[in-house]
């Protein structure tokens, strides 16, 4: 990392640092181990590479769906995606033009939604449409255990920190914890609450938990989505992260976000806060919380699906739509040119005060 | 009917047998009983036993996403298209097990509805006749009028639902409240189905035939057709109380339990099948919430799983049975979704160009009428209305609307729109 750990890190001193645009919706991002690069999956075929130092843009192919899910190797070298048709691809992401490593066509039958990679970077996790884990080996995408037993798709996933433990979530709720030493579960969490057809007789759903990730020391376990909804879909409930003691399994604090919408994943950064990207229909947040827990200390207007933190602790970025053309019921029916797809846009967020010099550039451009 | 709705607040209310009767007692009075021009024709579709099935998957379901998918494109979404056992016709994979149903099914791929509001639905059940000042019997009432035979002890028209049950007697609009529809809400049967243990078969003998005495007399000198329709009812009701095996979960087999599955959907599409063997004229099973405005894709993935296995494994029962000859099967939603795919990975409301599906009685497997452009933004060809399709519902059923009409105390109406046809490439 080329820059200077900055010495007040501070949410409320956010401001957009970089931004990067696409023709397609955006479904996630990650920043590279080696801080150079953002990736991004979008609503096309293709995987997205930006170089944070000179902004140039490189659409990787070799995907033939949407790639909905992307994670990066422990090694600092390989990037792992997988997208909407059951196709897992291994690439060495730093090349100038990246091909994939291994690739696996039909790791699932269909949609893979979940995809984490092992501390020790022996092991990558899929999961998805089929309500199955799959585990491969992360040197040659060889398939070394395959977990049954959930009842309902898959949308996250996450390998604790120790390497040997991963946490799968269903939609309607249930965690399950697998040891994949031995492939064998080892119990269930209960993430209920972030499921709503449990509370509403009339099957009214959410997509259930949208997002799981580990603290660093492996202690506690975030898990996002959506409570309290009040209608088919998320227009009603509030953004939520429910927060596990590892140890126990059992939720120890609610982070509960301002306004209504889906927390779509939530990341715990260093400085000891819990960051969080909010979507709701036509709006979205980006909310701060302390990791101790309380109300929310900030939150950021972002119309985003996702987030990821810089390694040098400073940035993230956060992977946004930008409405293009009309949408709505019954849209467009007039004017057929604004029959379009929506865009998606990657913004760079700085965690320390803008320097004089930033601002000086902004207002030149 | 009544319609719960992801934006709306239901207004339907548990209801017991008692209240049941009450509301048709009182319906009874309020409209006056439709009949036919040709009664000779509804005798002989009364001998022939047919039935109807409408699965009606209320909110909208994604034509992309299902019957119509257009993958690669750019409102297509990440899904691919898979064959069907149908040469050269193709369904969301999303939809595996109907696919290979595909023979039996008819597709018509060029609805255009126009009205993007989720009240269209109410001509999604009654055809969207022209204002005559009356309220049109939905689909289940009129069909039950034609095909119920005189004989029948169970109730014309149920709806199998989530949420709480009732009575709809304004679905039966002016042929009166005798045809109006049962709901089975959460699929269960009437609250106070179970005689209490303290009243013996005797005893319950012996209220019986007071109550029919006292009917009897009730009934003398006032208008038939109300106390008709009060007595049919609690016939009906009487009769659900003896089949409490059609709700016994415990008697479902494994095979069925494999196929159906065991979450709400499902389970009521089981029961739907239950209901037409037990030879319920016309059986509605009903899903909420396919309102997708947002994560239509992750949604779709868990409501088509929910739709797919246990509607093909439906049709092959009825097929298997040989019922299916029989039994004319709606698959409906009142619009299909924007092929532009939202902000929050959602499809809106999208009446331009959407899908719906065909099977059994009257219909030609494998047919498909209408065809959307290759973005699926706008129908190319066969452009349809719900007026056409109960055109084409009631010629599958063996009704020419063209030929018959209701006969509204003396007001001459017509079955379907006049200005709209059936849909002559999906029929036999």
């Amino acid at each position: 990392m080329a820059e200077t750990q900055p010495s007040v890190i501070d949410p409320k001193n956010a401001w957009e640092s970089q931004a990067f645009k696409h023709d397609r919706q955006l479904l996630g991002c990650r920043i590279s181990p080696c801080g150079k690069f953002v990736f991004a999956a979008a609503a096309d075929q293709f995987v997205h590479r930006w170089n944070l130092a000179d902004e140039s843009h490189t659409a990787i192919p070799g995907h033939t769906s949407w790639v909905g899910t992307l994670a990066f190797h422990p090694d600092g070298k390989r990037l792992v995606t997988a997208d909407y048709v059951g196709g897992l691809r291994c690439w060495n992401y730093a090349d100038a033009a990246p091909k994939p490593v291994w690739s696996v066509d039909g790791a699932h039958p269909n949609a893979i939604r979940a995809l984490s990679v092992s501390s020790d970077g022996k092991h990558i996790a899929t999961a998805g449409q089929d309500h199955i884990v799959r585990i491969w080996s992360a040197a040659d995408g060889k398939r070394v255990h395959e977990l049954t037993g959930h009842e309902s798709p898959i949308f996250c996933m996450a390998f604790h920190p120790d390497g040997k433990n991963l946490v799968s979530v269903e939609q309607h709720g249930v965690a399950r914890h697998w040891d994949i030493t031995t492939g064998k579960l080892v119990r269930t969490l209960d993430a209920g609450l972030l499921f709503a057809d449990a509370s509403l007789n009339g099957g009214a759903r959410s997509c259930g938990p949208r997002g799981l990730t580990f603290d660093e020391a492996g202690n506690t376990l975030a898990c996002t989505g959506l409570t309290k909804i009040s209608d088919g879909d998320r227009r009603g409930g509030g953004a939520t992260v429910v927060l596990f003691d590892w140890k126990t399994g059992k939720q120890k604090q609610l982070l509960e976000a301002k306004g209504a919408g889906y927390a779509e994943r939530a990341v715990f950064h260093p400085a000891g806060f819990v960051v969080a990207a909010c979507l709701t229909q036509e709006r979205g947040t980006v909310q701060f919380w302390k990791s101790a827990g309380g109300d929310p200390v900030h939150s950021l207007k972002a119309s985003c699906r996702d987030l990821d933190l810089h390694p040098d602790g400073n940035r993230f970025a956060v992977a946004e739509w930008e409405r293009f053309g009309k949408s709505g019921n019954n849209a467009s029916t007039e004017k057929l040119e604004e029959f379009q797809p929506n865009h998606g846009i990657i913004r760079i967020y700085t965690l320390t005060a803008k320097p004089p010099e930033a601002a000086d550039k902004k207002k030149a451009k | 009917m009544t319609q719960p709705h992801t934006d709306c607040n239901s207004s339907e209310h548990g209801i017991s047998r008692r209240q049941m009767l009450h509301g048709v007692a009182g319906a009874a009075g309020a409209v006056s009983l439709g009949g036919l021009m040709q009664p000779a024709l509804a005798d002989e579709l009364k001998r022939q036993q047919k039935q109807v099935l409408l699965v009606f998957n209320d909110g909208g379901m994604s034509q992309l996403e299902s019957w119509d998918p257009k993958p690669g494109t750019d409102f297509g979404g990440p899904f691919r298209a898979i064959p069907t056992s149908v040469p050269g016709t193709h369904v969301s994979e999303l939809m595996p097990h109907t696919a290979k149903q595909m023979h039996r099914l008819a597709l018509v791929r060029g609805m255009n509805t126009k009205n993007p509001s989720h009240g269209s639905r109410m001509f999604a059940f009654n055809g969207d006749p022209k204002n005559r000042g009356v309220r049109y019997p939905d689909l289940g009432a009129a069909v039950a009028k034609f095909l119920q035979p005189d004989d029948a002890t169970l109730p014309p028209c149920v709806l199998v639902k989530p949420y709480s049950g009732g009575f709809d007697y304004k679905a039966a609009g002016f042929l009166g409240s005798q045809y109006g529809t049962l709901l089975l809400g959460e699929g269960k049967p009437p609250v106070h189905m179970t005689r209490p243990q303290s009243v013996s078969d005797t005893a319950d003998g012996r209220r019986n035939e007071f109550r029919k005495l006292a009917d009897s007399r009730f009934t003398k000198g006032r208008r038939t057709a109300e106390t008709s329709a009060y007595a049919r009812s609690f016939d009906m009701a009487e009769q659900l109380v003896k089949r409490r095996d059609l709700f016994d979960e415990s008697a479902i087999s494994k095979r069925d339990a494999e196929r159906y599955g065991t979450h709400k959907h499902g389970r009521h599409l089981l029961l739907g099948r239950n209901l037409l063997e037990a030879g319920v004229t016309f059986v509605e099973v009903r899903s909420y919430h396919w309102d997708t405005h947002s994560s239509n894709f992750d949604l779709h993935v868990s409501k088509m799983g929910d739709f797919d296995r246990p509607f093909a494994a439906l049709i092959e029962d009825l097929a298997e049975s040989g019922r299916l000859e029989n039994t004319l099967v709606i698959v409906l939603s009142e619009f299909g979704r924007t092929p532009k795919i939202n902000v929050g990975l959602g499809r809106d409301h999208w009446p331009q160009a959407w899908s719906m599906c065909l099977a059994g009685s009257g219909i030609k497997g494998g047919s498909i009428h209408g065809k959307t452009n290759a973005a699926g933004t706008w129908v190319d060809d066969g452009q349809t209305g719900y007026a056409d399709l109960f055109h084409t519902y009631f010629h599958a059923l063996g009704i020419d609307t063209h030929k018959t009409e209701y006969n509204n105390a003396g007001q001459p109406l017509p079955l379907a729109n006049e200005d709209a046809a059936p849909i002559k490439t999906v029929l036999t």
